[in-house]
């Protein structure tokens, strides 16, 4: 008889099954998606010329474009700061 | 428990990369290994499980009594750290998993080397890929392995009591880290979470909140990116006025400093699962180990014996504790430890790691084991 003490039942197989097939496809492309899936259209904006709020257009080239991920920050009308976290790995990842 | 040499199947790197596992090799040396494999008796297991089971409660009783009596200073815990680590604690913010280093031969009394509390990583290895291995190479045995499972659960319980199904995942660029980062999404996934990945250094803040790179909130966040680095980066001003809730929480910060096995050695001496480990050098000339409070994978440690001075390089400077040396056990040509997960406050599962020489690094291999079902199976 198998022991199914740590593989405690038909179904939980099943569920791990499915997770098998999943990450088949979804782990590579989760992989190569980290820091891709996450980043933006970019966003450009300029000031109304009645002196109204920042309106967005369209970003003029990519050299305006902000280093990392090519996206514009700098004249968001809500001051995102990023890159705040991160800067103490020194080239190591987090893991142990 | 043995080492019993095996022929890896021929296609073993193809069978890894049809799951996922992407970091078999590592720079050019192979990593999953199974050239050979551990075989384990039901009884070496459930007392592992035991064992593990009772460490997680000593930690937990430990954490306690460092928040009670302010211990902060003894573990080198910045001050700006303090409120966060006790606002999470009593707020009783959840941990999702942790995993211990163990030396132990299967004879004897497993003892407590240290804790990844924090950050551990090993764990798609130790859940799917040794379970396909199993299935491949030892059908019909079984293994120490319900992580998967357990990690499932974990995360419908956590979420719960959330507010939404919302979770974020964040890392640093790395193969492993990201690999683990994209299965412990995929068990959220099945456990009903709508998962978003993103890099650490992508995370925003407007004033009011961290943000995602769509400026969506970042209500809870799970980490790979270890406390004590968070706590240096200019981020860390926000914490207290942010929302956002973290997995691993900041109590967490007390169990991944290796100063808590001193603690743990002084709260419960003599017991047969800790090493004596101290702050300062009891040992005089006896064989010690000197490790960093705040380091990994095996760098700046230092194994002293009366033969000499056995150290790793690495980055990882600062205050030290002192802890009795324990070999590790060799197998053959190898020094072996043993790497037990806990999930919430359950045991579940094992990965086991060998090196050729008696320090644990990155680098060591990662090898699967069965346990034994008798007469009857291969």
């Amino acid at each position: 008889m198998v022991d199914k003490r740590f593989y405690k039942d038909d179904e939980a197989a099943s569920r791990r099954a499915m997770g098998f097939s999943v990450l088949m496809f979804a782990l590579p492309v989760a992989i190569i998606g980290v820091g891709l899936w996450l980043k933006p259209e970019p966003k450009c904006y300029e000031p109304a010329p009645d002196g109204g709020p920042l309106r967005e257009v369209a970003c003029p080239s990519a050299s305006a474009s902000h280093a990392s991920g090519g996206t514009s920050y700098a004249n968001r009308p809500e001051d995102t700061q990023r890159g705040g976290f991160g800067r103490s790995a020194s080239g190591f990842s987090g893991g142990s | 428990m043995q080492r019993i040499e095996h022929e890896p199947r021929p296609d073993w790197r193809e069978q890894c990369e049809r799951i996922g596992f992407l970091f078999h090799t590592i720079d050019g040396e192979v990593y999953w290994d199974e050239s050979a494999c551990y075989r384990f008796d039901m009884s070496q297991i459930e007392r592992l499980e035991a064992v593990v089971e009772s460490l997680h409660a000593m930690c937990i009783d430990t954490v306690e009594h460092v928040i009670r009596h302010r211990r902060y200073a003894d573990l080198h815990i910045p001050p700006q750290a303090v409120p966060l680590i006790e606002r999470s604690w009593r707020e009783r913010e959840p941990s999702l998993y942790g995993r211990f280093d163990l030396s132990w031969d299967g004879v004897g009394e497993p003892r407590l080397l240290e804790y990844n509390a924090d950050t551990p990583t090993a764990l798609y290895e130790a859940s799917v890929v040794q379970w396909e291995w199993l299935r491949a190479c030892r059908p019909g045995h079984d293994q120490f392995n319900s992580l998967h499972e357990k990690l499932v659960a974990r995360w419908q319980a956590l979420a719960a009591a959330w507010p939404s199904r919302k979770l974020h995942l964040a890392c640093m660029p790395s193969v492993e880290d990201e690999g683990t980062l994209a299965y412990l999404a995929e068990t959220a996934l099945q456990a009903g979470l709508e998962t978003y990945l993103f890099g650490m250094e992508d995370i925003g803040w407007n004033g009011r909140r961290f943000l995602d790179l769509h400026d969506r909130p970042v209500e809870r966040l799970f980490k790979l990116y270890p406390w004590e680095w968070i706590f240096e980066d200019p981020f860390a001003a926000y914490l207290g006025k942010s929302n956002s809730r973290f997995i691993e929480p900041a109590w967490k910060m007390i169990l991944s400093n290796k100063g808590v096995l001193a603690i743990l050695w002084e709260r419960f001496p003599g017991h047969p699962n800790l090493l004596p480990c101290f702050f300062d050098n009891r040992f005089g000339t006896a064989p010690h180990v000197i490790k960093p409070m705040l380091s990994r994978e095996g760098a700046n440690i230092a194994i002293v014996t009366p033969d000499g001075v056995l150290a790793t390089g690495g980055a990882y400077t600062g205050p030290k504790i002192y802890q009795d040396y324990a070999p590790l056990p060799v197998f053959g040509p190898s020094h072996t430890v043993i790497g037990a997960w806990v999930v919430g406050d359950e045991a579940a599962g094992m990965g086991i790691r060998e090196d050729h020489g008696p320090i644990t690094r990155d680098t060591s291999r990662f090898m699967p084991h069965y346990i034994d079902l008798g007469d009857g199976h291969a």
